[in-house]
């Protein structure tokens, strides 16, 4: 009977009914593993130097060295620490432990949140339980070991892994890759990756920096056409004269403007071809334009 | 062409030689000045060196988050200013944008050169605006759902043909995203703390644009019917993806990959019992493997996603291993949410304990991850979950821990929630495996910015410390709840008082004293001071009170406890319960000491009130310690009955 009282104050993770099957089941244990004189020494040390009431201590911490050491096949003795997981020091009974507030959710509500049980009713939020048959060994899972199920046939072609297998729907596939992308897309934590942000939504300048981005139109215009705007005076333009001041001027000036397109320039020499046409009465009569 | 200028030959000479010497020092082979050999240019991409520099920094666990000010007054501390101060920081984001699209014409400028797209108004599309296919094109290639729908009404309205492809690429977008509008890529925060809504329910929109678009195809390409598929698969629309499924059989059409993938994830809700649910997915393993479609990372993906569904079914481990070594022997490569899945499998509350997260860990040690599932994140906060409820081991946890702050795996986290819930479960774990000054150690590094501790595990940690008696933390730990937001809650405040109760004042620890009676006093002052109107209120429980009092008395606070015990007399209705008796011992211990008549006859009152069985004991030590004056014995007299506490030679008192 002593082990049924230990378990209703060792355990405060599970529930009394829980405890109540564990602690029976525990009263007649199949194959109890001796515990080395060292450790009992030890743990008479330690229940005297905790206090209170030395021997239900010292059977407390025993119970729980045997629970670990029928757990661990290493046969290693647990750490103290390991020891007092969930162990607490106390006279009183307890009152079992309080549901986990409602606004926490307990381990199975995590897990149910990510997917989905339909056989199973959303269960009450038990708190954690501890597993029923604790005292058998871990199972060691071995990743790869299992038999593979026989569905699918290798290729043997496929030396290399397998292709990626062609989707059917390229713009799904693009919104895809898009949301994952924006699943990684968290606060930036620093400035450097802030500045990562802000260059890949365009709103920063790429390094090194090019003076040129983004100047996609500019790059197919050669900057001789910028620069010799002369061309554009043939056939029109006297050779000598104010006019030909004028416009040579007008050309110096274009070629040093950064800030139009050649077909602004051209426009704007343009302008000044049909202005001239419809003068060309009055600088007749003013002896700019040479009567031939 | 202007001549290159070439520096003088001796110069020339100089640099070589030096260049030589350098690269031999170096061991870049080059051997004695003869020949320099000039590396090729690494090509990089735009935000490399950001990404360099970006790794150099780590994380700073002493200051607020980088979008936090970084001041100690200005910072957050608790979990709601932390998630309000973020998101009114983007709210002013979207305020400026708001201003930007509202009057467009006070932005006539253009300073940006080249122009910044995000920095336009987003294209609204009126009633009446002349479309065409281009624009249909654009809006569906930008992603955007809303204006999608608008500009495919509008061609409608106007007559304008529309190509299939462009129906097919509006069809695809329209089923992707279920025909809402999604949250802007630019405001970051709110998806950071957007809580994914894990809805079991149907949520697909019938007969809506997406079945008319499909229905307006003049041919059906298998392409359509795999886009309705998918989506209706996603947003959980089952039986009707199912009947197009059985229809796509019927008539031969040929599904691809991600289609299956689509239906194995929700092939839960198609069958009831696990073994006909496992049965359904191998049938459509198997109808791939006939089709010749190949499998991929999302079939394992989706394969474990149904396994994981049939909760508590014995096979379903085995079953998951199987499936794992049968896309492993193709050569698919599990991704962390392969990993999630087996988790879920293996490690149920109810099962036997599985050492699989071991496992796990070991296969992924040392690795960098990048994402190719949505689930991938949901990986780090389950396998600290596990650790702390299935396996309790800390040493688990430890590397979990480091696995997620290796180089960019940090990402992995998700969003806000997962991550809290991480550092809790972390938290949580160490509090219980840890002895008292280590656990110190970790709350110091990651409270309160990387984070802040809930109610609930709050309360671990006071009991913590109170089992392990080192009360020298609880002035940090007092402070630290009243910055966070706790000093509301009945059970924390009362847990902190009973652990100030197991304080013993000795002269060798005279400030530990002071502080902890600081605490005392606080406690009491801010629940005096607290509104009345406020829902969260401490209510006063007799034994709090209680606490309260002999936490003052015992450290000399004695005026305190007069109060207390003013307020218990005259408000008992404000008060849970009675003051326990030992609070009243030592109350009128101290009074008896100060000879304070007074609050002796109070004291005594109020046990009496109480009903408590030391009234008696009481009485007689107040009236052989202390003078009485006939109110007092008035008092006593009318409260106990004269004969209880007298002893029998008193004379009776004038009346």
């Amino acid at each position: 009977m002593i082990f049924f009282h230990l378990w209703l104050v060792l355990t405060p993770h599970s529930s009394r009914k829980k405890t109540k099957t564990a602690g029976k089941g525990k009263l007649s244990p199949v194959s109890e593993p001796d515990l080395e004189p060292e450790l009992v020494l030890a743990t008479k040390e330690v229940a005297k130097s905790l206090g209170g009431d030395v021997k239900e201590t010292e059977s407390e911490l025993l119970s729980t060295l045997r629970l670990h050491s029928s757990e661990t096949t290493t046969g290693t003795a647990p750490s103290l620490s390991e020891l007092f997981v969930g162990m607490k020091v106390e006279r009183k009974p307890q009152s079992g432990m309080e549901e986990v507030p409602r606004h926490l959710p307990s381990g199975t509500e995590v897990r149910q949140g990510y997917h989905i049980d339909l056989k199973d009713q959303p269960r009450a939020r038990k708190p954690y339980t501890q597993p029923r048959d604790s005292s058998v060994p871990r199972t060691h899972v071995d990743l790869f070991g299992g038999q593979p199920l026989g569905i699918f046939k290798k290729r043997e072609e496929d030396t290399h892994g397998p292709a990626a297998p062609i989707s059917v729907l390229p713009t799904w596939e693009r919104l895809y890759l898009h949301e994952l992308e924006q699943s990684m897309q968290h606060p930036p934590s620093n400035a450097f990756v802030e500045m990562i942000q802000w260059t890949k939504q365009g709103k920063l300048w790429t390094f090194p920096i090019d003076n040129e981005a983004g100047l996609v139109e500019e790059m197919k215009v050669g900057f001789h056409e910028h620069v010799f705007l002369e061309r554009h005076l043939e056939g029109w333009c006297p050779k000598r004269g104010p006019i030909r001041h004028f416009m040579e001027l007008v050309c110096t000036g274009l070629s040093k403007n950064p800030h139009l397109t050649v077909e602004r320039k051209q426009a704007h020499i343009e302008w000044y071809k049909n202005y001239f046409n419809q003068k060309e009465k009055l600088l007749k009569e003013l002896g700019a334009i040479e009567v031939s | 062409m202007s001549a290159l200028w070439r520096p003088p030959l001796p110069f020339l000479r100089l640099i070589a030689a030096g260049i030589s010497r350098a690269s031999q020092h170096r061991g870049l082979g080059t051997p004695a000045g003869d020949t320099i050999v000039i590396p090729k240019r690494i090509q990089r991409s735009p935000t490399d060196i950001l990404q360099a520099l970006a790794g150099t920094v780590g994380q700073d666990t002493t200051g607020p988050h980088y979008k936090y000010s970084d001041d100690p007054f200005l910072s957050p501390y608790s979990n709601l200013t932390k998630r309000s101060y973020a998101l009114s920081k983007e709210s002013g984001r979207k305020a400026a944008r708001w201003i930007r699209e509202k009057y467009p014409r006070l932005f006539s400028h253009r300073p940006d050169d080249p122009l910044i797209e995000s920095f336009q108004p987003k294209q609204q599309y009126q009633e009446g605006e002349q479309v065409g296919v281009d624009t249909l094109v654009g809006v569906v290639a930008r992603g955007e759902v809303a204006n999608a729908v608008t500009v495919y009404h509008l061609c409608k309205n106007q007559g304008v043909a529309l190509p299939d492809e462009l129906l097919q690429d509006l069809l695809e977008l329209l089923c992707f995203y279920n025909e809402e509008e999604q949250v802007d890529v630019e405001w970051v925060e709110e998806r950071w703390y957007r809580q994914a809504s894990t809805t079991t329910r149907k949520t697909w929109k019938d007969n809506s644009l997406a079945e008319e678009v499909f229905a307006s195809l003049t041919t059906r390409e298998p392409a359509a019917y795999c886009a309705l598929i998918r989506g209706m698969a996603q947003y959980l629309q089952v039986d009707r993806a199912w009947q197009l499924y059985q229809e796509c059989r019927e008539k031969g059409i040929p599904l691809d990959t991600g289609t299956h993938n689509a239906l194995i994830r929700v092939a839960s809700f198609l069958r009831d019992a696990s073994d006909l649910r496992w049965q359904l997915v191998q049938e459509l393993l198997c109808t791939m493997a006939e089709r010749d479609v190949q499998p991929d990372l999302g079939t394992l993906n989706a394969t474990l996603e149904a396994l994981a569904q049939v909760s508590g079914w014995r096979q379903a481990r085995d079953l998951s291993l199987k499936v794992l070594m049968e896309f492993h022997q193709l050569g698919i490569k599990p991704s962390l949410a392969t990993y999630y899945y087996l988790l879920l499998i293996h490690c149920r509350d109810r099962g036997p304990r599985s050492d699989i997260l071991v496992g796990i860990l070991d296969q992924l040690e040392g690795q960098s991850f990048t994402l190719q599932d949505p689930k991938d994140t949901s990986f780090f906060v389950t396998a600290m979950e596990v650790a702390r409820n299935h396996l309790k081991s800390l040493k688990v946890a430890e590397r979990v821990d480091s696995l997620l702050h290796l180089g960019d795996n940090h990402l992995f986290i998700g969003d806000s929630y997962k991550e809290s819930v991480y550092y809790r479960h972390y938290f949580a774990l160490s509090c219980s495996s840890l002895p008292i000054d280590e656990f110190m150690q970790v709350y110091d590094k990651l409270v309160p910015h990387i984070y802040t501790p809930e109610p609930g595990i709050m309360q671990e940690v006071l009991e913590a410390v109170q089992t392990s008696g080192a009360l020298h933390y609880l002035p940090q730990l007092w402070s630290d709840m009243v910055t966070f937001d706790h000093s509301s809650r009945d059970k924390l405040v009362g847990l902190m008082l009973a652990a100030l109760t197991h304080h013993h004042p000795s002269p060798d620890n005279p400030q530990l004293t002071e502080r902890l009676v600081t605490i005392a006093k606080d406690i009491w002052t801010r629940v005096q001071e607290q509104d009345p109107n406020r829902r969260n209120r401490v209510t006063w429980t007799g034994q709090m009170l209680g606490w309260v009092v002999e936490v003052v008395v015992r450290c000399g606070e004695y005026q305190t406890a007069t109060e207390v015990l003013q307020e218990a007399t005259t408000t008992p209705q404000a008060v849970l319960g009675v003051l326990p008796a030992p609070s009243l011992t030592a109350l009128l211990s101290a009074a008896l000491h100060r000879k304070d008549t007074d609050t002796a006859v109070a004291v005594v009152l109020y046990a009496q009130d109480a009903g408590h069985q030391e009234t008696g004991q009481m009485a007689q030590q107040v009236h052989s310690s202390l003078p009485l004056s006939n109110q007092h014995l008035a008092k006593l007299a009318s409260a106990l009955g004269r004969d209880v506490y007298l002893p029998h030679d008193t004379p009776a008192p004038a009346t």
